[in-house]
């Protein structure tokens, strides 16, 4: 799991570094050798969707997807458990159903490819299928550690 | 009628306590399998939300705001903010606004700010015997320009979603940004005055200011080259949130040379964290703007509201409310992406310019970020003053009258906003 964590935080960061290095790029070969980068826009745009939801997982694991639990701490401490349970329960089932709806969207597009970088479906809507999936984890990972638990999780609104 | 119960479903999750994602996303599945549309049309809004150049923007600039504290470049801000303004009444509480103003030109997310620089200043307000409450009320009031002055993350983030340009957004933040921090400072000077708050003995010699500005010179360069390639038209703003970047990047090497690899990596994961947690919001929000739109939410909403008035002055006023009412409730972000396209419509429809519009609703949604009870900067500022959340509120009582007198400003003087972006791109 931690090896898992740490592959996929590598990931993110060659993905940041990529949003950062393609525009720059583009302003040097345009600006300094009058050579505009064909595909960059559309490059910079597919490491962004990758890094969003690859990275969600570990958002959603750290706790770090943004939510306001003011009304959920005045309930009663085993309400509040059931209804953290129902949430993490109600989240794997919505990341199956979108992981579900983008494999299906990929399946029936095997053949398109997108327009400048004629970059195949299959790896352009990926991220979003292996996110769908890895977030389905991530939240049943959060259910077993709350029914383990017995009790809820302290109250704390997410800064991000 | 089903868009405005996806609209209450959305509502009462998110008052539940689930997360904003699972909120705006479980009434879209809903929807979508209710009225039998194939899956697929959720996958593909979710996907093509992000396929977008102005928001790789995004994490950029965020990554800008988090080497800048990784590096310690704030400090070097807060040194020469110190002595061009700390003679002013109310010292290092005009330091604190002041410094915030530089950092704001290279970071566009408040909670940057605060927990940056905002950090360094609460210790030396505390240090200089201010009361910590005021420290926190000044540092969580000052960090909204961030998000005002150029750039910015909201309106990177409302242009997108409504098709604004960003780059006259971003230009228009300009003079708002700087009538807030000059309200602020006025306000706390009178303040100052009246608690006899200490302040620097004497003004700096000429040759204190060269020393200390020269330490902070190629930071506070960065916005003067951000703002300077936008209003030439050198760069887009994702071009120039790079250009920015690898600015820092190299000041922070080669100049401060304070910049560890482990710093850097930080500062990479927190970014990554912050840029998911708010673009996969905006992913999903774009399912739920698509349902408002075939559900005629926005024309319903239009209609209702050109029957109040067809004035685009009280129609502002009504969205001032409203947008006041939601930003204690919800983030900002979650706010631009659930609000901006349902109100865009009338209010353009019935004149207002739509950078105008623009700045009233990230301006607005900014002071939301101080009011209870989804204040995230007055979360993040009570936990790092050391000070209680109600302690915080009753010092920023002053500070309201500046900022909701500002936004009575960008909102009744158009020309505040557009004055800028009009001159330079025409």
């Amino acid at each position: 799991m931690k090896l898992f964590v740490t592959i996929l935080r590598l990931v993110c960061c060659l993905m940041l570094a990529g949003l950062i290095l393609t525009p720059f790029a583009q302003i040097v070969l345009r600006g300094a050798f009058n050579l505009p980068m064909a595909g960059a826009e559309e490059m910079a745009r597919y490491m962004l969707i990758c890094l969003t939801f690859l990275a969600a997982a570990l958002v959603s694991l750290d706790g770090g997807q943004i939510k306001m639990e003011e009304f959920q701490a005045m309930l009663p401490e085993r309400p509040r458990w059931l209804l953290q349970l129902f949430i993490e329960m109600a989240g794997a089932i919505l990341f199956a159903v979108l992981a579900y709806a983008a494999i299906g969207t990929i399946a029936r597009n095997i053949t398109s490819r997108t327009a400048t970088l004629e970059m195949p479906f299959l790896l352009f809507m990926g991220p979003l299928a292996v996110g769908a999936v890895l977030l389905t984890i991530a939240n049943l990972v959060l259910l077993f550690r709350t029914w383990s638990r017995g009790k809820p999780d302290d109250k704390q609104t997410t800064l991000t | 009628m089903q868009g405005f119960i996806v609209v209450f479903a959305f509502v009462g999750l998110f008052a539940l306590g689930f997360p904003v994602v699972l909120a705006l996303a479980i009434p879209c599945v809903i929807y979508v399998v209710s009225n039998g549309l194939p899956l697929d049309l959720v996958a593909q809004r979710t996907l093509y939300a992000l396929d977008s150049f102005p928001l790789v923007a995004v994490p950029v600039f965020l990554f800008v705001g988090s080497v800048m504290n990784s590096a310690g470049i704030s400090a070097y801000i807060y040194r020469f903010a110190d002595t061009l303004v700390g003679r002013l009444p109310g010292g290092l509480a005009q330091v604190n606004i002041f410094g915030s103003l530089i950092f704001a030109g290279m970071s566009g997310s408040a909670l940057a700010d605060i927990g940056g620089i905002g950090r360094i200043e609460i210790d030396a307000m505390k240090k200089k015997g201010y009361n910590r409450a005021f420290a926190a009320a000044v540092t969580s009031s000052s960090a909204i320009v961030g998000p005002i002055f150029p750039p910015s993350i909201p309106l990177i983030i409302y242009g997108t979603v409504t098709g604004v340009s960003v780059l006259q957004l971003l230009l228009g933040g300009i003079l708002p940004g700087l009538i807030c921090v000059a309200g602020l400072m006025l306000m706390t000077a009178w303040l100052a005055r009246k608690r006899n708050y200490p302040r620097a003995e004497r003004w700096p010699t000429m040759r204190e200011l060269w020393r200390d500005m020269l330490p902070a010179l190629p930071a506070i360069m960065a916005p003067v080259i951000l703002i300077v390639g936008m209003l030439a038209g050198f760069f887009t703003p994702t071009e120039i949130a790079a250009v920015t970047v690898i600015y820092t990047l190299l000041i922070s090497t080669l100049f401060y040379r304070d910049l560890t690899m482990s710093g850097l990596y930080s500062a990479a994961i927190e970014t990554i964290r912050a840029s998911s947690a708010i673009l996969l919001i905006v992913s999903v929000a774009a399912l739920f703007g698509w349902i408002l739109s075939v559900e005629q939410v926005p024309q319903t909403l239009t209609g209702f509201m050109l029957q109040i008035s067809k004035d685009p002055y009280v129609l502002l006023l009504l969205v001032n409310v409203l947008l006041i009412i939601v930003g204690m409730f919800l983030d900002s972000t979650t706010a631009i992406l659930v609000i901006a396209p349902i109100i865009a419509k009338p209010l353009v429809l019935a004149g207002v310019d739509p950078v105008h519009l623009g700045m009233v609703v990230v301006f607005n949604l900014m002071i939301g970020l101080l009011t209870p009870p989804m204040g995230l900067a007055l979360f993040l500022v009570a936990d790092i003053a050391e000070v209680k959340m109600k302690d915080v509120l009753r010092e920023m009582l002053p500070f309201y009258i500046p900022l909701v007198l500002t936004l009575l400003l960008i909102t009744y003087i158009p020309w505040i906003t557009t004055v800028i972006p009009r001159y330079f791109l025409g």
